[in-house]
């Protein structure tokens, strides 16, 4: 495996996921109609966007298409297709929405049924890792602002895929608090920030980097303080510590590798 | 015959021999069940297959690519439904000699970068040879593991108004396009099951693993341990799908010049688990960007130190550095020669009458029927460098007229042959189209010949020009392993 596939297919899965993430939530603002200012800062219908977006993550694609299955190349380049052509410039935001998710749902798929768990893999998964966690930050340190709106816990969870499963452990009866707690802590739900955060070690583990992480000081901070307004200095914290991961992997270490 | 459906007012070409009709609405006798079947399709459900086609090779991104293009960069190959078929008893024919011809280019290497016998007998001209562009002096001396120079063969082959197969030119050097040999059969099994089911056509999808083996077989590790790569000049080079779908299909790494490096006389590729050596590499770059320390000092595509580690024999390089010398288009006149000379036999397959102009009296005849002859450069591929007098304007024929003036052993003059037509799907109806036909020869410690190999064909109309980045389009070519019934 070279280093410059790593790359690339790091780069692959941080543009699919961002596009997938920026989809959902756009999808469930559509759906709900919340039209909230300032609800979430970067909601917007700029599908060019998007299509950047996939673009990039297609054009890296190409650049390790002898490592993954014709599949997932033939979904995200179908995507491309779809998503510059004329007919997607004249559906709703919804379907445009709902069909970047239909085949970024199947490529996930794909990418955990038919890659062997190597250095490739683990590098997309924290690649996708990174996007996720990124887009939860967001998400909850804009919900931290705007905590009288309940509409918003809705929103949070949707956006995450977390609301059935939040609802079968709170019989629906949802609050500000449980859906924090929910959304950072939650040890056996897979899109919690626990959950992704220990995934993301192992794989970083895997790769041989050592960057520190942690999330111990939020937890603390969430169990200690109902009121949740001491939490958005935590959760920038982890949003920063992400960030700086982030920034490490893409300037720093796959450019040494490379070099 | 049905032609009242899709075949209905099928357009030959005048003059070529067709590959479907041996007279109007009279197929060849071995393709009639085949052509039945075609012709009786409904005209509109065809051109909806042929739509699909289009839609499927895109969607897998089967490409090429093409700079400055309306389109985008990334274009597909067109690609028409009616396959080129080719009976058992030609193939037999054309196999056998395509071996012959590659053995002898191969022989001829080996003598011309050794004891050049082959000039001392003056079987081939010494000047011409030398004052060739593909000649590098540095390569004298140096010999290919196995001494095999000629891994990989593209033998462009025409037919003949007689319908017999001649030799039109040779690619030793990188020659491409057999990936969409491989597609275009993926496509047309999709399209057609039921017909391809019937008929006894032989496979070609075991090229990459044929080739894979071929290679292996000339390299001093052992296969448990063998590294092997596809180097690559990188995602804009119009070949660079082929580059990834054969990395993938052979089981090679794709690699470009800065993943490699040579330390102490190997080479090198960089991992994520560390430098692994490397025992072969599939080159898809020209030879004189290979290494600056050997070739090219200004290249940035190279690997400095390669050729240290080719001349001590650490590593296969296919096809190895100097074949150019043999698929100037100058030698080809000599190859006939070369066949005798290093064999002692007769050319299976013919080739075409050639004018050298570095001949005095040849280039005078030129001249003076500019409007009689192709010319062609005798370096250049891919359709480019070349005039085809006949179809020329005055003002065409009179910058050629400076250009073989000023370099007259950069060019040869052949006369304008008819070449062979097919029935192509066209939104007008089925019209006859001039075909080629570039099977591939793969040598390891043996040869063999890919069934068919890649028929092109050229789209534009009245054009000869089958080339890809010109216009040209291709077909699936179907070797029948016997002659058979639907």
């Amino acid at each position: 495996m070279k280093y410059r596939t790593l790359y690339h297919g790091f780069w692959m899965q941080r543009y699919l996921t961002r596009t997938l993430m920026e989809a959902r939530i756009l999808k469930v603002y559509q759906t709900y109609h919340l039209d909230h200012p300032s609800i979430l800062r970067y909601v917007k219908e700029d599908r060019a966007l998007f299509i950047g977006n996939i673009k990039k993550s297609r054009d890296n694609c190409l650049l390790v298409r002898d490592m993954i299955c014709d599949d997932v190349w033939y979904q995200l380049n179908e995507l491309w297709l779809w998503a510059s052509s004329n007919e997607a410039a004249e559906v709703g935001i919804e379907a445009f929405c709902d069909n970047i998710l239909t085949h970024g749902h199947l490529i996930d798929g794909l990418f955990e049924d038919t890659l062997r768990r190597d250095e490739f893999f683990h590098t997309l998964k924290v690649g996708k890792l990174l996007e996720k966690m990124m887009s939860l930050c967001d998400v909850l340190l804009q919900f931290l602002q705007q905590q009288d709106i309940p509409e918003q816990s809705l929103i949070v969870l949707e956006s995450f895929h977390a609301k059935d499963s939040f609802c079968k452990l709170y019989h629906r009866k949802w609050n500000a608090q449980h859906v924090l707690r929910y959304l950072i802590g939650d040890a056996l739900f897979p899109n919690s920030m626990r959950e992704e955060m220990t995934t993301l070690e192992n794989s970083l583990h895997f790769l041989g980097v050592s960057y520190p992480l942690s999330l111990a000081a939020l937890l603390q901070q969430l169990d200690n303080d109902g009121s949740l307004v001491n939490l958005t200095s935590a959760l920038s914290s982890v949003q920063q510590q992400i960030e700086g991961l982030g920034e490490y992997l893409a300037v720093e270490h796959f450019q040494e590798l490379i070099s | 015959m049905g032609c009242n459906k899709c075949g209905n007012d099928y357009r030959a070409v005048s003059g070529a021999y067709d590959e479907y009709f041996k007279s109007s609405q009279h197929p060849h006798t071995h393709i009639e069940p085949i052509v039945s079947y075609l012709l009786e399709k409904d005209f509109s459900a065809l051109l909806h297959l042929q739509q699909t086609s289009e839609h499927l090779f895109r969607k897998r991104g089967v490409t090429f690519n093409v700079y400055h293009h309306e389109d985008g960069i990334e274009k597909i190959f067109p690609f028409d439904l009616f396959p080129r078929i080719i009976s058992s008893k030609e193939w037999t024919v054309i196999e056998a000699g395509l071996k012959q011809r590659v053995k002898a280019l191969n022989l001829f290497l080996n003598d011309f970068y050794g004891p050049q016998e082959i000039i001392k007998d003056r079987v081939i001209p010494k000047n011409l040879i030398l004052t060739s562009k593909c000649y590098f002096t540095k390569l004298q001396g140096i010999s290919p593991p196995g001494n095999v120079y000629i891994h990989i063969a593209g033998i462009d082959l025409i037919r003949l108004p007689n319908g017999e197969f001649c030799v039109l030119e040779d690619n030793l050097r990188t020659p491409s396009g057999v990936s969409y040999v491989l597609q275009n059969r993926l496509m047309m099994k999709s399209l057609f099951p039921d017909l391809m089911e019937t008929q006894n056509i032989k496979p070609v999808d075991s090229y990459p693993l044929m080739l894979a083996d071929a290679l292996a077989s000339l390299s001093s590790t052992t296969d448990q341990d063998l590294c092997a790569v596809l180097l690559t000049p990188g995602p804009y080079n119009a070949a660079y799908y082929e580059h990834q779908f054969l990395a993938k299909e052979m089981g090679y790494l794709l690699v470009r010049h800065d993943d490699l490096d040579v330390i102490d006389d190997w080479v090198y590729v960089k991992t994520a688990k560390g430098r692994r050596k490397v025992d072969i590499i599939y080159r898809r770059i020209d030879e004189e960007y290979l290494d600056p320390e050997f070739f090219r000092a200004d290249t940035l595509l190279g690997i400095p130190g390669l050729m240290r580690a080719y001349r001590l024999g650490h590593v296969v390089l296919a096809n190895a550095p100097g074949n150019g010398i043999a698929d100037d288009k100058a030698i080809y006149t000599f190859i006939p020669a070369m066949i005798r000379y290093y064999l002692h036999e007769e050319p299976i397959l013919k080739q075409i009458e050639t004018l050298l102009c570095n001949d005095a009296a040849q280039l005078d005849h030129v001249l003076q029927h500019l409007d009689r002859y192709v010319i062609k450069r005798v370096d250049a591929s891919g359709g480019y460098g070349m005039l085809i007098g006949p179809q020329s304007t005055r003002e065409q024929q009179l910058e050629f007229a400076r250009l073989l003036r000023l370099n007259p052993r950069g060019y040869i003059a052949q006369p304008l042959i008819e070449l062979s037509a097919c029935p192509t799907l066209q939104a007008g109806g089925l019209v006859g189209k001039r075909v080629d036909l570039r099977p591939y020869v793969v040598t390891g410690k043996s040869t063999w010949v890919l069934p068919g190999g890649l028929t092109r064909v050229a789209l534009e109309e009245n054009s000869y020009i089958v080339n890809s980045s010109q216009g040209g389009g291709s077909k699936d070519t179907w070797v029948l392993a016997t002659e058979g019934a639907l």
